[in-house]
This record gives C-alpha cells, sequence and structure tokens, in this order.
C-alpha cells in the first residue's frame, strides 16, 4: 500500500471508532446466560439486523482493495460476484434452504448434515469449514496490522525480549477478542450495523469525490469508452483465463454462490438467531439490497482509478483505491474512510471467530468429546474457542506471509469442498430418497473430482465448483437410488414433504439431538 | 462451427442471466402465501416476502440489460 499520512481530525476520528467498538460490543456481555444466548443471539435478532450483520460478515477490507484493483484490472465484470454471483442464491437462501434449518432448531449448518445424514459428514464439513476459517483469520489479522501501519504509522512489528511482536495485529485481537469473547453472536451482530453503515458511508464519500472530478458519471463512461471499452462489458470471452462467461453462469451463479450464500456457517448463523422464521428469512432477502450497492463502494472506485490514472500496471493495480485515497481526499474524510475500513475488516473478523467457534464447540466438542453437559459449561467452551482462535490467528498470521500458497490452498480447499457440498445439502431437504451412503459417497466423489481437475487442468476455479457439484450430485443419486431408503422417522422435519408443525418438530428433533443426531 | 470465444456470444450470457433471474422471480412469486407470512406479526403487504423477492429480482434485471 501507499503511504497516506493522516493527521489531526483523521487520527481522532480512527482512534475514537477503534475504541467505541469494543466497548458497544461489550455491553451485550449482560445478555449472555446459556449457549443459545452465546451462539445464537437468544434467538431475538430482528430481520434489519441480522441482514447488516450478513453484509458486514461478507465484506471485508480486503475485499475493497481486491475489488477495486480487479475492477481496475479487468473491469465492470467484477461486479458479477455482487449481482448474479449473489442476488439469486440469497433469494433461495431465504426461501428454500433457511426455513428447514430454523425448522429443524440447529446451531450449525454440518449440525443439519450431521442429523439428515451422519456423523461423518458432520465432522468432515467442521474441520473443513473450520480450516478455512482459520486460513481467512490469518489473512485478515495480517492485512490489519499492514493497515495500521501504513495509515497511521504503528509500526508492524516491534521487539521485546529479542521476540518480534506484531503490535497491529496484537491490537485487532485485542479490539475483536474485547467483545467477541464475551458477548457472542450478539455483540458481533450489532457491531456489524453501525460497521456496515460507517463502510457505506466512506466509501460513498469516496465515490462520489471521484464522479466529481471527472465530471460525473458519465466522465467516467466517456473516458473508458475511449481507452478501455472492455471494461464496461459485462461478460468476457469464453477464452478469458479469470473470468470466462460459461464460468462465471455456471460455476460462480449455480454453484459457488448457493453453496456460498446456502451452506457457509459464517453467514446462516446470523438467520439462526433470529427471532422468527419470518425474521430469518427476512433478514437474508434484506441483505440483497446492500449487497446490490456494494459496487458502488468497490468496484465504481476501481474504475475512477483507472479513468484517472491508468499508469498502474502488475502488482500495482491492486494498489487501485489506496491511490484514489491519497489523491482525492482532503484532510477531514481520510479519518472517514479509513474507520470504515477497519469497520469492514472486523465486522468481518468478529463473524468468522465466533462462527468458528460455534462450529468447533457444537460439532466437534460437544458431538463427539462431551456429549452431555450444561448449558453454562458449553457457554464457557465456547468462549475458550473463540479465545483460542483469535490467538491462533495472531500466530498462523506472520507464518502465512512467508507461506502464501498456505492461503491459496484454503481457497482451493474451499472451491473444492463447495459444490460437492451444496449438492448434498440441497438433496437432503428437497429429496427424501438421499440418504447417508449416497451422500458420503457424492460428497467424497465431488471433492475427488475437484481434486483430480486442480492438479490436471489449468482452468479458471469456477470450473471446480461447477463440475464437482456435478458429480456430487449425480453420485449422491445414483447410489442413494443403489441403497436402502432412510426411516421416515429419520427424516421428519428435515425434509421437504416431511414437514411438520412447530412444537412438533422441535420436540422430536430435540430428542433426536440428545441422542447424538444418529438412528 | 460454433466460436464460445467471440464477443457476438456474449449476448448469449446476458440473456442466459436474465432468464435466470426471471426464473427465479417466478419460482419465488409463485411461493405460497401462508409460508412467505409465516411467524410474521401481521400481514400488511410491506411483509410480504414474494414482493421483496421479485423487485430484487427487477432491479438485477434491469441492472444487466443497461450494463
Amino acid at each position: 500500500m501507499q503511504q497516506i499520512n493522516i493527521h489531526g481530525i483523521d487520527l481522532v476520528i480512527v482512534i475514537a471508532y477503534m475504541a467505541a467498538i469494543p466497548a458497544f460490543g461489550f455491553y451485550f456481555k449482560r445478555f449472555v446466560k446459556d449457549e443459545q444466548d452465546y451462539f445464537l443471539a437468544g434467538r431475538m435478532l430482528p430481520w434489519w439486523i441480522i441482514s447488516l450483520s450478513i453484509i458486514g460478515t461478507n465484506i471485508g477490507a480486503t475485499d475493497y482493495v481486491g475489488a477495486a484493483g480487479g475492477a481496475y484490472r479487468f473491469g465492470i465484470t467484477q461486479a458479477h460476484y455482487e449481482w448474479i454471483g449473489a442476488i439469486p442464491a440469497i433469494i433461495l437462501s431465504a426461501l428454500l434452504f433457511i426455513p428447514y434449518y430454523w425448522k429443524a432448531g440447529i446451531y450449525t449448518v454440518p449440525e443439519f448434515l450431521g442429523r439428515r445424514y451422519n456423523q461423518l459428514i458432520r465432522v468432515v464439513q467442521t474441520i473443513l469449514w473450520g480450516a478455512f476459517m482459520v486460513f481467512l483469520l490469518g489473512q485478515f489479522f495480517w492485512a490489519s496490522g499492514l493497515m495500521l501501519e501504513e495509515y497511521i504509522g504503528i509500526p508492524l512489528t516491534v521487539e521485546i525480549l529479542g521476540l518480534p511482536v506484531y503490535i497491529g495485529i496484537v491490537l485487532t485481537a485485542l479490539i475483536i477478542g474485547l467483545y467477541t469473547i464475551s458477548g457472542g453472536l450478539a455483540a458481533v451482530a450489532m457491531t456489524d450495523v453501525i460497521q456496515v453503515l460507517v463502510m457505506f458511508i466512506g466509501g460513498i464519500m469516496l465515490s462520489v469525490l471521484g464522479l466529481w472530478a471527472l465530471g460525473g458519471w458519465s466522465g467516467l463512461v466517456n473516458t473508458l469508452s475511449a481507452s478501455h471499452p472492455d471494461h464496461l462489458r459485462l461478460f468476457l470471452p469464453a477464452d478469458h483465463p479469470v473470468y470466462p462467461w460459461p464460468g462465471v453462469i455456471f460455476g460462480l451463479a449455480f454453484v459457488a454462490s448457493p453453496a456460498w450464500w446456502c451452506c457457509n456457517q459464517a453467514i446462516i448463523q446470523r438467520t439462526l438467531g433470529a427471532r422468527s422464521e419470518w425474521d430469518a428469512k427476512a433478514g437474508m432477502l434484506f441483505s440483497a439490497i446492500p449487497k446490490t450497492l456494494i459496487p458502488v463502494i468497490t468496484i465504481l472506485p476501481g474504475l475512477i482509478a483507472l479513468a484517472l490514472n491508468p499508469n498502474l500496471v502488475g502488482p500495482e493495480m491492486d494498489k487501485a483505491y489506496p491511490w484514489l485515497i491519497k489523491t482525492l481526499l482532503p484532510t477531514g474524510l481520510a479519518g472517514l474512510v479509513f474507520a470504515s475500513f477497519i469497520a469492514a475488516l472486523i465486522s468481518s473478523v468478529d463473524s468468522v471467530v465466533n462462527s468458528a467457534a460455534t462450529l468447533w464447540t457444537r460439532d466437534l466438542y460437544q458431538a463427539l468429546i462431551v456429549k452431555k453437559a450444561s448449558s453454562r459449561h458449553y457457554l464457557l467452551v465456547g468462549r475458550i474457542m473463540t479465545a483460542s482462535f483469535i490467538v491462533i490467528a495472531i500466530f498462523i498470521a506472520p507464518v502465512m506471509t512467508r507461506f502464501p500458497g498456505l492461503f491459496v490452498a484454503g481457497q482451493a480447499v474451499l472451491s473444492i469442498f463447495q459444490g460437492p457440498t451444496f449438492a448434498i445439502t440441497l438433496l437432503g431437504i428437497y429429496w427424501r430418497r438421499a440418504n447417508r451412503i449416497g451422500a458420503t459417497c457424492g460428497l467424497f466423489g465431488g471433492v475427488a473430482i475437484a481434486v483430480y481437475l486442480f492438479a490436471k487442468m489449468e482452468i479458471s476455479y469456477f470450473y471446480y465448483s461447477w463440475w464437482s457439484f456435478v458429480a456430487g450430485l449425480l453420485i449422491t443419486l445414483v447410489v442413494s437410488a443403489l441403497t436402502r431408503p432412510e426411516s421416515t422417522e429419520k427424516l421428519e422435519g428435515l425434509v421437504y414433504g416431511l414437514v411438520m408443525s412447530d412444537a412438533e418438530i422441535q420436540k422430536r428433533l430435540g430428542d433426536r439431538a440428545e441422542s447424538g443426531g444418529e438412528e | 462451427m460454433i466460436n464460445w470465444t467471440t464477443w457476438s456470444y456474449l449476448a448469449l450470457a446476458k440473456w442466459i442471466s436474465l432468464l435466470t433471474f426471471t426464473a427465479v422471480a417466478i419460482w419465488a412469486a409463485l411461493r405460497p402465501k401462508s409460508f412467505v407470512y409465516h411467524e410474521s406479526p401481521n400481514q400488511k403487504r410491506w411483509r410480504d416476502l414474494r414482493i421483496w423477492s421479485v423487485l430484487l429480482l427487477a432491479v438485477q434485471i434491469a441492472i444487466y440489460l443497461a450494463l
């Protein structure tokens, strides 16, 4: 990043913001009495908090820089992630998946798969998602250290007793840890609301100033039409190495995006904390509105930077966003935009930490190690897990920069298992004939196909998602059809066509959960 | 032989996108009333999630037609 010096009032804004967020989040500690309060916010979240928390979780600080850099490099096609690569999937999640998760009374998506199929699938899913989240946290923490160094001059490392201490990373961890460990999902969701508002205020301000400098929207379009006409095309040719249009539609829109919005614990957990099924569905749906507007604060600045300065090349293109801040923002406003960066970062990190702790507490510790203990015991374990994930992320962050392949591997794991996960979840809800043997074969078979493609073919990773989904779907269909169906009793309340009244469902599923989710 | 890499086939991509948005909108609009209002405190028109879905997809259709 380029050095951006902020002074005076900017620094005051940033420091005040960094102090206010944990203080606000810590307030919600008083409402946490048991594990349901901690992991699901006592099931009291209204739809509008859920929607803003989902967006806060979805958009990280690295997305600002990465998406703006992508728009600078490839053009408006980068916005597919926010439009066709999100909106249809959000609607499917709200109206197809969430009602079943909600009725099942679960805490996590792997828990649902465990009840629907078997414990093996639950544990495998938990380990894969948990590992991916640790990689993600490492990357977020490292980004926070760099940002604090570049923008407000906090050194990345200082030596204490001969050992390097990553000041910015530890500071971020302290801010997030203070309220995430104590307040759980309620603190995370409520702080996310504030942070999303700050994100949009800062981002829109930058875009407005950029358009102003270019003479308005028409100035931007005229400039790019003359110099980079392909950057205004929504789709790129099928032989494009990064965004081939068949990959965008079949891989991103039809598989990767529904998998992310329907099966990702960090996204779904907010809806499971809703005060009613309607709030859960409405919260997810309403998040589509800010999601549609995200390109205004990420893609548009990238295009504005290109129109103002087309001379960034190679890795420099990823500095389009910082370049715009440095060039456009007058003193007094940089602090607000930097606060929006911090907001984006913190709102993603706190959610991932909370969800990772929920997964490992519910789906590993409670499912395999201590099956029957008091609610307060699991609350304590959840807090210890949260603190552990934060500490692990502090240590893994610097390591990841020395081994950049680690994060690439994490991303590859995600693209490899997302397709089959979506296939077995979809069939699990909507095809009662799908059984544990079919789903297990479908999950591992789909992952095997994706690994084969990953190892043998240099293609856009959108295609890994598509073909691993197709393979997972077909294998589950065929193997399930050839093996014994599950009993009707096991499927009640979990599968389309076998939904009962809520009280009945909760009682039966509760009884089943107490016996470990197995028949 | 069809050359899928040329710009002319990008119109096909746009049409598939529009078809996808339309299909999801129709599907959402056909959800039963009891389903979309389930556990809603009242049945006011603004709480009808079918309307939310169709409006959201109409915005997408407008964006993809305009760009």
